[in-house]
């Protein structure tokens, strides 16, 4: 956590360090460790060397991998002695993502989907009065709000997988076989199925139609270019929600995702990261840890975490406190991201999947995307490439745990 | 002139302990990995003996990759030692504000390779960059230099030579110090043009540096990482990934130890090739005192 | 053409040649200084202007506050500057050894070292990690400093340039009975100061921008570097506030530029010297 961010995770902290509970008995001290790449590297190194922190901040994507490292403690076995956990207090599609076969294995702490932010003024000006719902909305809106003249296009969102992936749980497709990797270990991945290259169509036809502005990979690219207002729609995590309704210099409203087809049961992933207590310390310190998890899994911090961040509560109580304050009503657009993932149904694809090398798969789900946005492959063959890539990934990784 | 092998092993002995412990130990012990497949978090291995290998060299992504990696190194050195060259014969033979110049020639070397991609991805930025700025304002399109498949390696170029011209200055002022004040003045007043005065006076008492120069510039332009980190991430579609950089991919993002192990083996081969041709030619070529 | 004319007219060319040049290399730079005082979306107006509305210093005080900058100004100097001070001696005495000495296995020792510059140097991260980790130095300056304490490239550099150098002057010291190790001190270092200097410079700024170890093999925020320190202003989720990261950079370049203003006479000197050499 870097930034506005950083500085609140850091007050957190403090106010644990300061309970009278704690004072002289539990002490956190947060590590800056880089990206979450730099930083699953330097727990990864240190685990290898038998040394490691009590708890780790790992990316949603590392999920599987820290499952198989064998150091963790999942949060499960604290829980379950615990009675004032508060475990039914979280939102089933966060708690969903983190748990498998019942069993919670880390705490959810950096949670967010994708929302459409969009420029309302831009809207107007067009004669367009909401969001998008479905891909044809979209294509449509796309073209009426793109300017040849002033360089201006309907819309951008950035270069990830991660979007890949929400699209396609949207229609209720999982990304991977084995229920998504949650009934047993991945071996095929689904990156061939005509949903997948419905939505890479549609994503470099509207490349080619000059309505979408590809700005590449990376976060900040497509941001900057909606908030310089470069494109009328931005696709991107709402955690930044706080962040763009500041920074702009337009009106800004957000709404849920299109769909490609509504009537299809399907919905949002959350994305992030989560919270591991790790099983290399003492059992007296692993308990400290857990008082540390719980301690943010409290109405109180959740409040602030989420007033203070664009990332979700992870609790339903404090989403329904702040309804009944009228936060919401102040800021609508913190609002739709929640809306969008209390209406998403159960169901393996929207819990997300579960991939030991998911690293990879994003990669090459990136790259065939690159590649046909280049012009360099069409989508079909491009995502079959992927697939086979992708197969042949997963079955190393199964075959590196020494299950052929 | 007399042998003292004791004086010269104990002038030697703090090199070999810790280029032995901290370098030629992990390298050594990296073969050894090379030959096994690990968990990632786990430690645990098995024996695959030469799999990694056989996956590599039948993998057309390496060979592209290796490919882009070739390109890069020409498309780097060739021209940062060029220019770097010319930059010093100039600031060397220029009065003015000599030290202002040269510090601003080497101002580049003080940012690290992070950083300066960091400002390099806004000077392309497709927003509002400032490079497509300037060509805008001259009437031309600039590319998406990052994310065209077909310029990105380019856009990769141009901000590592930015870089390397700096280092290199440095080496090439240190080299021309060493050439007598009197040779310089001569090759200025002698009838024969300056063309060849260059080549066959300045240059062969200046070839000790530009071999020096060479090699480290070819090994350093085949472990560049930090720009093509920051910069594309290897990307477009593969096109800045090079060898390194899959390295780096396979054994940091991807926590392949095994499959990364030996593609290390691999570069510190094509290093040691490209640095063995160039001791070959330099046998000709470089003169010393 | 009369030879004054001639030097005249090589020095306005040379002139000439340097200015782009000098633009070119100095725009990023330049660049980073006027971001450094742009505040928020200024940062990212299109069309781009580049001088800032107002030499607003508010990043630099962001900056100074959100993370101690000064522990990792002191921590990099320390190590950088040790790393320098020991890869400069180190490379002395084995460059010297290589290139005015004869012993056996002198051939097969000097392609060893010149072999550990191709070493790629992501293999070494894990195994010298758990090299330290026994040693018990993670978390310690050791750590930052020792495994990077010799270098191939400064053994490689300075015995192209002690080759160089005349054998009588040598044969003529050690015949006055002056010892091996004083004829280094006292002759070789001195005249060889252009090229130790240029070598100082690259390890210095070598060490200095290291990233990926020094974050792996630190533990505590009072270990931590100065690119440790620009990497925690880069935001992987929020978008960055640019200027503040800027204002931090320039702070932590600081240094190095004024390693730069400071060696500069270091190279006048060495031309200096071989001029009278004669």
């Amino acid at each position: 956590m870097t930034g506005g961010k950083g500085a609140l995770t850091q007050s957190i902290v403090n106010d644990f360090n300061q309970l009278p509970a704690n004072k002289g008995k539990i002490e956190v001290s947060p590590q800056f460790v880089g990206t979450y790449e730099e930083g699953l590297n330097k727990l990864r190194t240190a685990l290898l060397a038998k040394r490691g922190p009590h708890i780790a901040q790992v990316t949603d994507i590392g999920t599987q991998v820290m499952i198989d490292s064998g150091a963790i403690r999942p949060i499960a076995d604290f829980i379950k002695e615990d009675p004032e956990f508060p475990y039914d207090e979280l939102l089933s599609p966060i708690r969903r993502y983190y748990e498998v076969r019942g069993r919670l294995y880390s705490l959810p702490f950096a949670t967010s989907t994708p929302v459409v932010y969009y420029n309302e003024d831009a809207f107007k000006r067009v004669g367009l009065t909401r969001a998008p719902v479905t891909f044809e909305e979209l294509k449509a809106y796309s073209r009426k709000l793109t300017d040849v003249n002033l360089r201006t296009t309907g819309i951008t969102w950035p270069l990830h997988s991660w979007f890949f992936e929400q699209f396609l749980a949207q229609q209720g497709k999982d990304l991977v076989n084995h229920g998504n990797g949650r009934d047993g270990r991945a071996t095929e991945s689904n990156l061939f199925i005509p949903e997948a290259i419905d939505f890479v169509s549609l994503w470099d036809g509207m490349v080619r139609e000059g309505t979408f502005a590809n700005v590449g990979r990376g976060w900040e690219p497509a941001e900057q270019n909606f908030l310089a207002s470069r494109s009328a729609m931005l696709i991107t995590s709402t955690s930044d929600v706080f962040d763009i309704l500041e920074k702009a210099s337009f009106k800004v409203k957000t709404a849920a995702m299109p769909r490609k087809d509504p009537s299809v049961k399907g919905g949002a992933i959350v994305g992030g990261n989560s919270l591991w207590i790790l099983s290399t310390k003492p059992p007296a310190e692993q308990r400290a840890a857990y008082e540390f998890l719980k301690f943010m899994a409290s109405k109180a911090v959740q409040r602030k975490w989420h007033m203070g961040t664009g990332y979700f509560p992870i609790r339903k109580d404090v989403i329904a406190d702040l309804d009944r304050e009228g936060f919401y009503v102040k800021f609508p657009a913190a609002r739709t991201a929640i809306t969008q993932l209390e209406a998403s149904p159960q169901m393996n694809a929207t819990s997300g999947a579960l991939i030991g090398n998911f690293a990879e798969v994003r990669e090459a789900i990136e790259t065939a995307i690159e590649k046909v946005i280049a012009r360099m492959l069409d989508a079909p063959t491009a995502l079959g490439e992927a697939k086979a890539e992708t197969d042949r990934a997963l079955a190393r990784y199964n075959r590196s745990r020494g299950e052929n | 002139m007399k042998a003292h092998p004791v004086l010269a092993w104990i002038l030697l002995l703090p090199t070999l302990v810790i280029l032995g412990v901290f370098v030629a130990y992990p390298a050594v012990n990296s073969i050894y990995l090379s030959l096994y497949e690990m968990e990632p978090f786990s430690g645990r291995s098995f024996f695959v003996g030469i799999e990694n290998y056989r996956d590599l060299l039948t993998t057309a992504s390496y060979w592209h990759t290796l490919r882009i990696t070739l390109w890069f190194t020409l498309l780097t050195v060739i021209p940062s030692v060029v220019l770097s060259l010319i930059a010093a014969l100039a600031l060397d033979a220029n009065p003015y504000c000599r030290g202002v110049l040269r510090t601003v020639f080497l101002l580049p070397v003080a940012i690290s390779s992070a950083m300066a991609a960091m400002l390099w991805i806004f000077i392309y930025n497709p927003t509002a960059g400032y490079l497509n700025y300037i060509i805008d304002c001259f009437g031309g399109k600039g590319p998406n230099w990052l994310g065209d498949p077909h310029w990105a390696l380019i856009g990769v170029v141009i901000a590592t030579v930015w870089k390397e011209i700096g280092f290199n200055v440095i080496f090439f002022l240190a080299g021309l110090s060493s050439v007598p004040q009197e040779l310089r003045e001569a090759s200025l007043m002698d009838g024969a043009n300056r063309w060849q005065r260059f080549w066959h006076v300045v240059l062969p008492v200046l070839s000790p540096t530009v071999f020096f120069v060479m090699i480290v510039s070819v090994i350093n332009s085949l472990q560049s990482f930090g720009q093509i980190h920051i910069l594309t991430g290897g990307g477009p579609a593969g096109e800045t990934t090079t060898l390194v950089y899959k390295l780096y991919r396979d054994g940091f993002q991807y926590f392949r130890t095994g499959y990364a192990s030996a593609q290390a083996v691999g570069l510190f081969i094509l290093i040691l090739l490209a640095t063995g041709v160039q001791f070959r030619l330099a046998k000709r070529k470089v003169h010393y005192g | 053409m009369n030879q004054s004319a001639q030097i005249k007219q090589t020095r306005r060319l040379a002139t000439a040649v340097l200015f782009i040049p000098a633009l070119v290399q100095f725009f990023p730079l330049f660049y980073l200084i006027c971001m450094s005082f742009k505040v928020g979306g200024e940062v990212m107006s299109y069309p781009p202007d580049l001088l800032p509305h107002s030499l607003n210093p508010i990043n630099y005080q962001t900056a100074w506050e959100s993370a101690p900058l000064w522990r990792f100004l002191l921590n990099s100097i320390v190590v950088a500057g040790f790393i320098t001070l020991l890869q400069v001696v180190t490379s002395i005495l084995a460059a010297y050894a290589l290139a005015r000495m004869e012993f056996r296995g002198k051939k097969i020792i000097f392609l060893l070292i010149v072999a550990t510059m191709m070493v790629p140097g992501e293999v070494t991260i894990i195994p010298n990690y758990f090299t330290l980790a026994r040693l018990d130095w993670i978390n310690t300056f050791y750590a930052l400093i020792v495994p990077f304490s010799a270098s191939g490239f400064g053994i490689f550099l300075l015995y192209q340039f002690f080759r160089t150098l005349p054998k009588e002057l040598e044969e003529a010291a050690l015949m006055d009975g002056a010892s091996r190790l004083r004829f280094l001190i006292q002759f070789v270092v001195p005249l060889s100061r252009p090229a130790i200097t240029a070598f100082a410079i690259y390890a210095f700024v070598g060490a200095w921008n290291q990233y990926l170890w020094p974050l792996i093999v630190t533990q505590s925020t009072d270990m931590q570097t100065a690119q440790i320190g620009i990497g925690m202003f880069r935001s992987q989720n929020e978008s960055t506030s640019w200027g503040v990261v800027m204002a931090a950079t320039t702070i932590l370049v600081a240094p190095t530029i004024l390693l730069f203003v400071f060696t500069q006479k270091q190279f006048v000197r060495g031309i200096a010297m071989s001029g009278m050499k004669g």
